[in-house]
């Protein structure tokens, strides 16, 4: 019986995956041209400007100092922007990925390792980001466990990373571009 | 065993459509752009006209019908997977460099499916009905698998699909999705629900064969020039450098975790 559950489940979910799949190819806009520097990342590089605002000392300094109203605000607008700039990683990953995507489709050979990386970095990317996002929305209580949670995905990234270079020992090739700025 | 009027009328319906989608094809010239598909349903409308003489002629219960449907449906297996190889080919051979990562992917995918199916039937081996049933369900099971991991190369990818291609597809995926949940049902409610599960089997063939029509009739004979490719080695210097930048994205997201 659980069996047969598990098939019909299964089935169902084909049949959604199906149709999901369907639609977004139908209506997909994605082969549509977007300038090359639109593409590029945009957003991390403000990440400097933004580490001061993630010590926890600052917090406690300021929740020693101020008003606990004027506190408050100021943590609303500190994760406010916080989310702005996840937002923005996000739309950087978005689009290099899609990048990333057209020139491998375009390209008369690709690498097996540099796709699978690809695929495991936009995986591990969406688990932090997810992760991020909780540790910013969440209080303080449970960043921790967010944290340790996160050291573990990045162990993981670190360890899968090592699995692929001993896979495929290619030397990697590296020219001056857009990329490193 | 005598059918009912509903049963001649699925028939009768199903036979109708194939012949129409078989026309059709023709006159889009889509046997053209995928061959295979064109002798599927070709196979499909021979194999209903004989049973409809088999079974009117010589009779349900003689060995040349019991050996002539087989034949057909072993044919009818056959052709399909061809089909299902001519759709992952008609769509992604234009692009080398991925056609040959994803040829390798669907491959295995195959393999690993149908050895399943194979498996898990021959565990059944026993009882005759058990085992057709369970090859079948497997089978099923592994086409839906193979065109959805197709359709998902093609999003990842954003390979764009002829529509013709996308809804021969689709109308492959969603049949043999919904005989695998027929197939699962079957073993709970038993052969007593034969009839209705076989109704629904019929009605879901035909809204397959209304998505091949409507996808050949419109279909335009266009002659689709292949996408111009990128030169040799661009991808060796834009690879490592994307994953690098993906790499430093998720070093930003771990240090915001770490705070």
């Amino acid at each position: 019986m659980s069996e047969v559950l598990l098939y019909s489940l299964l089935a169902a979910t084909l049949l959604a995956l199906l149709a999901g799949l369907l639609r977004a190819l139908v209506t997909s806009k994605d082969t549509e041209d977007i300038p090359l520097e639109r593409l590029l990342p945009r957003h991390s590089q403000y990440f400097p400007a933004l580490r001061p605002s993630l010590q926890a000392a600052d917090a406690e300094f300021l929740r020693s100092q101020l008003p606990r109203d004027e506190f408050v605000r100021w943590r609303a607008e500190r994760r406010r922007i916080l989310r702005k700039f996840l937002a923005g990683l996000e739309e950087d990953c978005r689009h290099l990925t899609q990048m990333a995507r057209t020139v491998s489709r375009l390209s008369p050979q690709v690498s097996r390792r540099y796709e699978f990386q690809l695929l495991w970095l936009q995986i591990s990317f969406r688990l932090l980001y997810v992760l991020a996002w909780l540790r910013v929305s969440l209080d303080a209580a449970t960043v921790r466990s967010v944290s340790e949670l996160a050291d573990r995905v990045g162990r993981l990234a670190a360890q899968v990373e090592a699995v692929m270079v001993a896979l495929e020992p290619r030397a990697r090739l590296r020219v001056d571009s857009p990329f490193n700025g | 065993m005598d059918l009912r009027p509903l049963d001649y009328g699925f028939w009768a319906a199903g036979t109708i459509l194939e012949l129409l989608c078989v026309i059709w094809i023709w006159r889009r010239g889509l046997h053209r752009q995928l061959p295979w598909f064109a002798t599927y349903l070709g196979l499909v409308l021979t194999a209903d006209l004989a049973a409809w003489w088999l079974w009117h002629q010589v009779g349900y219960t003689d060995p040349k019908t019991f050996y002539i449907h087989w034949v057909f449906e072993a044919l009818l297996l056959v052709a399909r997977a061809l089909v299902i190889a001519e759709l992952c080919r008609d769509t992604l051979a234009a692009y080398a460099g991925i056609w040959k990562l994803s040829r390798l992917l669907l491959l295995a995918a195959a393999t690993a499916l149908v050895s399943f199916a194979l498996g898990t039937a021959w565990g059944a081996r026993e009882a005759w009905p058990a085992f057709i049933y369970s090859a079948q369900h497997g089978l099923e099971m592994a086409t839906a698998g193979i065109l959805l991991l197709l359709l998902a190369v093609c999003r990842y990818y954003r390979v764009p699909v002829r529509p013709v291609t996308l809804w021969v597809a689709f109308g492959l995926g969603f049949y043999a999705g919904v005989q695998t949940a027929l197939l699962a049902a079957l073993q709970i409610w038993g052969n007593a629900s034969i009839p209705t599960f076989s109704l629904i089997r019929s009605a879901s063939y035909l809204m397959a064969l209304g998505t091949w029509l409507t996808a050949a009739i419109r279909a335009r004979a266009e002659q689709v020039s292949g996408p111009v490719l990128l030169p040799v080695g661009l991808y060796e210097q834009t690879a490592p450098q994307v994953n690098e930048q993906l790499q430093k994205l998720n070093a930003r997201l771990l240090e915001i975790l770490r705070g």
